[in-house]
């Protein structure tokens, strides 16, 4: 600026004052001298008034479809999963509260169900054929053949048998909000279109049906999956102590500081740390179709 | 504190966190596809553009770990992207108005947000970039000015201007 505060400021700088362009110091220097001007002050009253108008008339909500274009060309690893994001918030909200109590249930759970002796080959192998019969799904297949798998191959069950826990937390949120009756925890799609709004209720929910629900949880991911992928009663203990555990290692979550925004934000990026490629890195190619073709229905499931 | 969260996001996404990339793309899409909206004019056009925008971002994956600015960073590239996009098709629309040189009285209550909006669309790009960069993409004066590559002195009478074209529109 060249004038000073008893001078007139150029109009340009008026206007640039009224788009908020101005540097703090020129700003207040500028504003020095309106205090005394009428002339400068209306210019730029007028400015402010005409930018807002602007402002308001240039917004326009974008395509609701952009989104998942954008995604799969920044997260292609991920976009899959996008469709559950917003019910994955809720999950974390949801294990903070509820991780302490995962853990005792979890070692009650283990003393009552003892850990039964690994299937026998013949029995995998069986069970393996069934599946292939029943489901395309690679998550439920490595659920199922989970006792014979190599190190690698286990860290893809735990991921599997998180997922499967996503699902079941995602069932939970909409339990814990009066949205569905416990008799109804079971099927995916009661998961649809679970509302974040209701995170404040779901929060309050959790002090008075806290235990109700991790039990209800428990018995509805694990009823849900082995129906699904026809496990034996064995397996079937192994599969609920499982999805409890999956839920237990998840300590991060413990940690919850009381800006909630920021740490859900920053605990997505953790997890994505303990997730990154491993769903990824460990199917086969055409593992990788399936489970991508599985996600994908997953999201257009929510979208429909 | 907001602009430190964004450059961890674009730092982790450029490290190959695409949880970093979900977060990125929520945060900038819907701002990125206003500033090609009223850059090309045309949803569509917007679209590609907004793609487009995204795509030159990943090209340009390893310079993402040195940004300061994301915001500023990816409005560049959209800019860059649009104008590109315009060269090729020559199908788009140059109605452009060129300011008036006479000071021009205020917007008041003339106008709907359409016809302003569509003033903006109309303004030639040295006029209306700098307004989108400011009231869509919420950059300051000398973020503008530095990635307009002009001085602070210039951007203010490009605003200037700018403004004065669209209140000619409503005389």
């Amino acid at each position: 600026m060249s004038s000073g505060a008893m001078e007139h400021p150029d109009p340009a700088t008026l206007t640039a004052l009224g788009a908020g362009l101005l540097e703090a110091g020129e700003a207040q220097t500028v504003r020095a001298h309106l205090s005394g001007c009428g002339d400068c002050a209306r210019r730029v009253s007028d400015a402010e008034a005409d930018f807002d108008r602007i402002g308001r008339a240039l917004a326009a909500p974008a395509p609701a479809e952009l989104e998942s274009r954008v995604l799969r060309i920044l997260a292609p690893r991920r976009w899959g999963r996008v469709a559950a994001a917003a019910a994955a918030l809720v999950l974390c909200a949801l294990l903070g509260g509820l991780y302490s109590r995962v853990r005792a249930l979890e070692d009650r759970l283990a003393r009552v169900v003892p850990p039964p002796p690994p299937a026998a080959s013949d029995d995998s192998k069986e069970l393996a054929e069934i599946l292939s019969r029943v489901s395309t799904d690679p998550i439920e297949q490595a659920l199922v053949r989970g006792t014979e798998l190599s190190d690698r191959e286990s860290r893809f069950v735990h991921e599997a048998v998180a997922r499967a826990t996503d699902d079941g937390m995602r069932r939970l949120g909409r339990y814990l909000a009066g949205e569905v009756p416990a008799g109804e925890l079971v099927g995916r799609d009661l998961l649809a279109g679970l509302d974040l709004d209701s995170l404040p209720d779901v929060a309050r929910e959790i002090d008075r049906r806290q235990t109700e629900a991790v039990v209800a949880l428990a018995n509805s991911v694990a009823d849900e999956v082995c129906r699904r992928v026809g496990a034996s009663e064995a397996q079937s203990d192994r599969i609920r102590l499982g999805i409890l555990r999956a839920a237990g290692t998840r300590r991060d979550i413990a940690f919850f500081p009381p800006d909630m925004v920021d740490v859900i934000k920053r605990m997505e990026l953790r997890c994505e740390r303990g997730w990154r490629g491993t769903i990824a890195e460990e199917l086969t190619p055409e593992q990788r179709v399936k489970f991508d073709e599985y996600a994908q229905s997953l999201a257009i499931r929510r979208n429909g | 504190m907001e602009k430190l969260w964004d450059e961890t996001l674009i730092g982790e996404w450029a490290r190959g966190s695409d949880a970093a990339g979900e977060l990125l793309a929520r945060r900038y899409m819907p701002s990125i596809y206003r500033l090609c909206l009223r850059m090309l004019g045309r949803a569509a056009d917007a679209e590609d553009a907004t793609q487009e925008t995204f795509i030159n971002l990943c090209r340009r994956r390893s310079e993402a770990t040195k940004v300061q600015d994301a915001g500023a960073w990816l409005a560049t590239i959209a800019v860059n992207v649009c104008r590109n996009l315009r060269s090729r098709r020559r199908e788009f629309p140059s109605a452009e108005v060129a300011p008036p040189e006479a000071e021009q009285p205020p917007l008041g209550e003339r106008g709907d947000s359409e016809a302003i909006a569509k003033a903006v669309e109309e303004l030639p790009d040295d006029y209306r970039v700098p307004l989108l960069l400011k009231f869509q993409q919420g950059l300051s004066g000398p973020a503008i000015a530095a990635r307009l590559g002009i001085s602070q002195e210039a951007l203010r009478v490009r605003v200037h201007r700018g403004l004065n074209a669209i209140r000619s529109r409503f005389r």
